[in-house]
């Protein structure tokens, strides 16, 4: 009996060197139903849950097509802002721009599809909403709004146009041939003192001057400034009110003299229904009435056409305001200028006129701009 | 069925219900996403269509500016004005001048506060510019209207559009509002009359109080004649040989 067991003994083991034996085919009786009986002890250890298993298997490496998408939505980002700050809004807005941001948003959308690329694809997302050509575009655009920056894509011909010296529609050699800015300053002198003077002299009026000469320059009609200036005088305006009716027809015949001892035509009085080009109601609105007997405002005008020189003498009387709403406009003119809220003022405009400083060099421009105007 | 089994199918079960539930969660948002989707690409297309529109109207492309305007109507829920107040300066630039008064007006009946200030500026130069193409067109009277009725725009101006605040808001920041407001009141009142002294007037028709100047008869006839040269230089300056220093200004 011992015999069999050593002959058994040694068949198993023989040949293999001491490893153990192999399970027979079907492993071996009853170990399934013994595993099941007996399970294997547990060993303690950390216990993942669900979200926590899903991180673990998120740890494998990002796909490298992810990672170049990433690496493309920042720089394409990045070149948004730079251009942004460059002010290029135009170019932010153009087509190229257009296209590219389409590119990488299709690239960007398919990573989140790829195997090992959501999380990449994900921030690539996310950075594609917040930096895109609209985002982006839209920013740079309220930049150029504030700044007023709006230069367009101008062609050559046009920044040429746009640096015309004289007003588009008028004859250059108008502004060479008329009255100067100094001429005009001259004129307005001259005339400012004949009338303060013999209205004083008749009338017994006090005058005040009202704010300063202003000189602004105009547009030249193709999208620049010319060389040409809008140009009012200084203001002067009597310090006593004028309220009777027959003392303002005689102030105004005595301008109306005045200046036309000085080359302008006789005054026209706009307030004047009889004579005015405007309608009733309209003088009403402008003027407080359509009859010059209780009208707030009393306006005429005269210029030295062809020369530039307009003139204006307004005649302001607060007790013709019916509601107060005339004397809240004078004390807001008040409270801006310092003149007096009622009584006669005058002054001086002329438009597209030329400063004597300016003329040699207004010319010389002229002469890249042959017969152009 | 093992414990094993069972986890597994109660994790499938569970994955389903979440999917399901995500389902529906997306099914339902989705006007709501639409929605701030929309919300979202109106306020970004604004930008683009505004800056656009202006950024064509520098360079005279006026059908451009006119075209990126007109993508403002789309949805014009946010400052309403601003649609047809592009579209309209974008028209006047091209001359279309009726149809950018349409639009213009259309702007003003949509402008509220300050916003009608700037809208008011420009509804007035279109009109005036009709006025000049009707006086061009030798039709006195209908020129004389245009300026009337630009004139009456002008008027109708609120005072506050005289502030700082309305100047800030202003769509040409490089003018005074009011000042340019005052020059085409001037201008539109100097046309209105060139206009009316266009027109034959009976002396006699003249009332008692008007305020004509007095003066003694040699003046009177030197001024007859300078009245009578200046209404000829008039003349032929309105027939367009001379086109005057006083041009419509150019919305912007």
């Amino acid at each position: 009996m011992v015999m069999d067991r050593e002959k058994q003994r040694q068949r198993y083991i023989a040949g293999t060197e001491g490893a153990p034996p192999v399970p027979p085919p079907g492993g071996y009786r009853g170990a399934k139903r013994q595993q099941a009986l007996y399970p294997p002890p547990v060993v303690p250890g950390p216990v993942y849950s669900a979200g926590e298993t899903a991180a673990a298997a998120e740890k494998a490496p990002s796909s490298v097509f992810s990672r170049i998408v990433l690496v493309a939505a920042i720089v394409f980002a990045a070149i948004l802002l730079i251009m942004m700050l460059a002010g290029g809004t135009d170019a932010l807005y153009g087509v190229t721009l257009f296209a590219l941001q389409l590119v990488i948003a299709g690239l960007v959308v398919a990573t989140l599809f790829t195997p090992r690329g959501r999380m990449l694809g994900g921030i690539a997302l996310a950075i594609t909403l917040l930096f895109n050509v609209a985002t982006v575009g839209g920013l740079s655009a309220l930049r150029t709004s504030a700044a007023g920056t709006y230069d367009g894509m101008k062609s050559d011909e046009q920044k040429h146009e746009e640096a015309y010296p004289g007003i588009k529609g008028t004859d250059p050699q108008d502004a060479l041939d008329q009255q100067s800015v100094e001429d005009i300053r001259a004129a307005a002198a001259d005339l400012f003192a004949d009338i303060r003077e013999q209205v004083t002299a008749r009338f017994g009026y006090d005058w005040v001057q009202v704010g300063d000469e202003d000189l602004r320059p105009e547009r030249n009609g193709y999208g620049g400034e010319s060389m040409l200036y809008e140009f009012a005088t200084e203001g002067w305006a009597t310090t006593e009110p004028i309220q009777d009716y027959d003392t303002k027809v005689a102030v105004m015949d005595l301008i109306d003299d005045i200046v036309v001892d000085h080359g302008m035509y006789g005054l026209y009085a706009f307030n004047d229904p009889s004579v005015s080009g405007m309608d009733p109601s309209m003088i009403a609105k402008l003027y407080g009435s359509d009859d010059p007997r209780t009208q707030h405002t009393w306006e005429s005008y005269t210029e030295n056409y062809p020369e530039p020189m307009r003139f204006y003498a307004d005649i302001y009387d607060l007790s013709n305001d019916a509601d107060g709403s005339f004397q809240r406009t004078r004390e807001a003119q008040n409270a801006r200028t310092g003149e007096p809220l009622e009584g006669l003022q005058i002054v001086v405009i002329a438009s597209g006129v030329l400063q004597d400083a300016d003329r040699e060099e207004f010319q010389k421009r002229l002469e890249e701009y042959p017969g152009f105007y | 069925m093992t414990d094993a089994q069972s986890a597994a199918s109660a994790l499938l079960a569970s994955n389903r219900r979440r999917r399901r539930i995500r389902r529906w969660i997306a099914i339902g948002t989705l006007p709501l996403t639409l929605a701030a989707l929309l919300f979202v690409g109106k306020l970004l297309s604004m930008y683009a269509f505004a800056h656009q529109a202006i950024s064509a109207y520098v360079v005279d492309d006026y059908a451009g500016s006119e075209a990126s305007a007109r993508g403002q109507e789309f949805l014009n829920w946010f400052e309403p004005y601003k649609a047809p107040f592009n579209v309209g300066t974008a028209l006047a630039g091209a001359e279309k001048l009726p149809e950018a008064r349409a639009k213009l007006e259309e702007s003003l009946a949509l402008a509220h506060g300050l916003e009608v200030c700037t809208v008011r500026i420009n509804l007035a130069l279109v009109i005036e510019r009709q006025g000049d193409a009707a006086r061009e067109a030798g039709d006195g009277a209908a020129a004389a209207q245009f300026y009337g009725e630009a004139l009456t725009i002008t008027a109708e101006t609120p005072e506050e559009c005289d502030s700082d605040e309305a100047q800030q808001q202003s769509s040409d920041p490089d003018r005074d509002m009011q000042q340019t407001k005052e020059d085409t009141e001037d201008r539109l009142k100097q046309k209105q009359q060139d206009q009316q002294q266009q027109q034959p007037q009976d002396p006699e028709e003249k009332p008692e109080e008007q305020q004509e100047p007095q003066p003694s008869e040699d003046k009177l006839d030197e001024l007859k004649e300078k009245l009578e040269q200046g209404q000829q230089e008039r003349d032929q300056r309105q027939d367009g040989d001379e086109p005057g220093g006083s041009g419509t200004d150019k919305p912007w």
